[in-house]
């Protein structure tokens, strides 16, 4: 007979970076660890912080770090940064909690240095990271978005140009989300070619014949379609992160907060 | 009366818990100190509350706190004002003068750039911190702000902005904590520490 108070973890795992360690006794909590990316940080009060993080075998966690903000103690370090790689121990009634988790402990496995080098790959890696947040649901997991998070920040970190690396993960994140769009052939009528614009609403592209009778588009280049069809010959760099973040936004209700940052508007518009 | 006879107590414990750090109980213990204190204790700590809040003024020129425009800082002759320290908070300007080594003068930002939360560049006193250097005759700009994300996407900011003037940019060092042991340092830590490492001499 389960005990009732065993949480409801997955026996399935063998892997290293996700254990359940047990019950705090004194709490009736189960502690949780995992490896994760600290996507987002409130203030709570004068010590405390409200912490997001996208683990690997988790998915989002929301955490309360108790002391985080001036934290001496060894288990946090010395406070928590944006966008650094750790270990998370964290407490919870059960996994999929939905009240906040408590934060027990943070070790810091590495940083992106090269994100503090320039500013457009630090909102870049920002945008990255505010789109993760708002696309996913809490303790969903999704390994392969975790790695593809991991891998865009490293990219972001060292490219000249961190925009080509944005956009593969706007196509990492819609893929893992059900989100991918279909730039293969028109939305309404499947015709494979004269693909000219694109609609958030209809899920994909629309061909010329079929684009009149849609409200809700915005006209793609033949470059950019390229690349958002896998394309890597492609140069088209702009016109690909503007498409994505447009329905990005569709998906969200409103545009991401960091997207001015990383492309602003009046570049946006360009169709390449 | 809701089970809580004395109303002024009760509202006195619901101020103190409004304080950063003070829960009930704190609340309580407090508002019953100020009870047991005599008059003068009570006078004295309301008219000190007063005092800060209608004494205690932005200097025009850094930013700081003061009681007086300009500050004791900007006003003072023996500073060297071709320095100019950038911080975020005028907490960090007291932890920084409080080592004795800064000879230059400040200027408070008043926060960070943090676009996820709203604060952008015209938020702060950037502005006025381009003024100043355009004004006067400055050498050095020091950036002495968190090193956080947030408060390196500031400095990166403030940096592009200085690219045309005949001024140096600088930041304090960072990495390794003076008296820790490097086996506990964080990743980052040593990262800085090995990327910036510096001569004997």
């Amino acid at each position: 007979m389960i005990h009732p108070l065993t949480p409801r973890i997955s026996q399935t795992t063998n892997q290293p970076t996700s254990r359940r360690l047990g019950f705090s006794y004194h709490t009736r909590m189960a502690v949780f660890t995992d490896t994760a990316i600290v996507l987002n940080r409130i203030d709570f009060s004068e010590t405390s912080q409200i912490l997001v993080f996208m683990s690997k075998e988790h998915g989002k966690v929301r955490a309360i770090g108790k002391g985080t903000k001036r934290s001496t103690k060894k288990r946090f370090a010395v406070g928590i940064d944006l966008l650094e790689v750790g270990y998370l121990s964290w407490s919870s009634k059960h996994e999929r909690s939905e009240t906040l988790a408590t934060l027990t402990e943070w070790k810091q496995i590495r940083m992106f240095g090269g994100l503090r080098e320039k500013l457009s790959r630090l909102y870049s890696a920002q945008y990255v990271a505010e789109i993760t947040a708002r696309m996913t649901e809490d303790w969903d997991p999704h390994p392969e978005l975790y790695d593809a998070l991991f891998a865009s920040l490293l990219d972001i970190g060292n490219a000249e140009e961190p925009v080509d690396a944005v956009v593969q993960y706007q196509l990492a994140l819609l893929n893992a989300t059900g989100s991918l769009p279909r730039f293969d052939a028109c939305q309404r009528c499947q015709r494979s070619n004269d693909l000219s614009h694109f609609s958030s609403f209809e899920g994909g592209m629309i061909c010329r014949h079929c684009e009149a009778g849609q409200v809700e588009k915005r006209e793609i280049g033949g470059e950019t379609l390229r690349r958002l069809q896998g394309a890597t010959s492609s140069t088209a760099r702009i016109g690909p992160f503007s498409v994505l973040n447009y329905h990005i936004s569709h998906q969200l209700g409103r545009e991401p907060m960091l997207a001015q940052k990383v492309v602003p508007s009046s570049k946006q518009r360009l169709v390449e | 009366m809701n089970g809580e006879p004395l109303e002024s107590l009760a509202r006195l414990k619901e101020r103190f818990q409004q304080l950063p750090g003070v829960g009930p109980r704190s609340a309580e213990r407090l508002a019953f100190f100020v009870l047991r204190e005599p008059k003068e204790f009570a006078e004295s700590l309301s008219n000190a509350i007063l005092d800060i809040k209608q004494k205690i003024i932005h200097c025009k020129t850094c930013f700081n706190l003061t009681e007086s425009d300009p500050c004791a800082i900007c006003s003072n002759p023996r500073r060297d004002r071709s320095e100019i320290w950038v911080v975020e908070q005028p907490k960090d300007l007291i932890s920084l003068e409080r080592t004795g080594l800064v000879q230059g003068v400040y200027h408070v930002l008043m926060g960070h750039i943090a676009p996820l939360e709203g604060v952008e560049p015209e938020n702060l006193t950037i502005d006025a911190l381009v003024q100043r250097v355009r004004d006067g005759s400055v050498r050095e700009v020091v950036l002495a702000l968190n090193p956080t994300l947030e408060g390196d996407g500031t400095s990166l900011h403030i940096q592009s902005l200085f690219s045309e003037f005949d001024v140096h940019v600088t930041r304090p060092a960072r990495g390794l904590a003076v008296g820790s042991q490097l086996e506990y340092a964080t990743p980052s830590m040593l990262e800085s520490a090995i990327r910036g490492r510096s001569k004997l001499s």
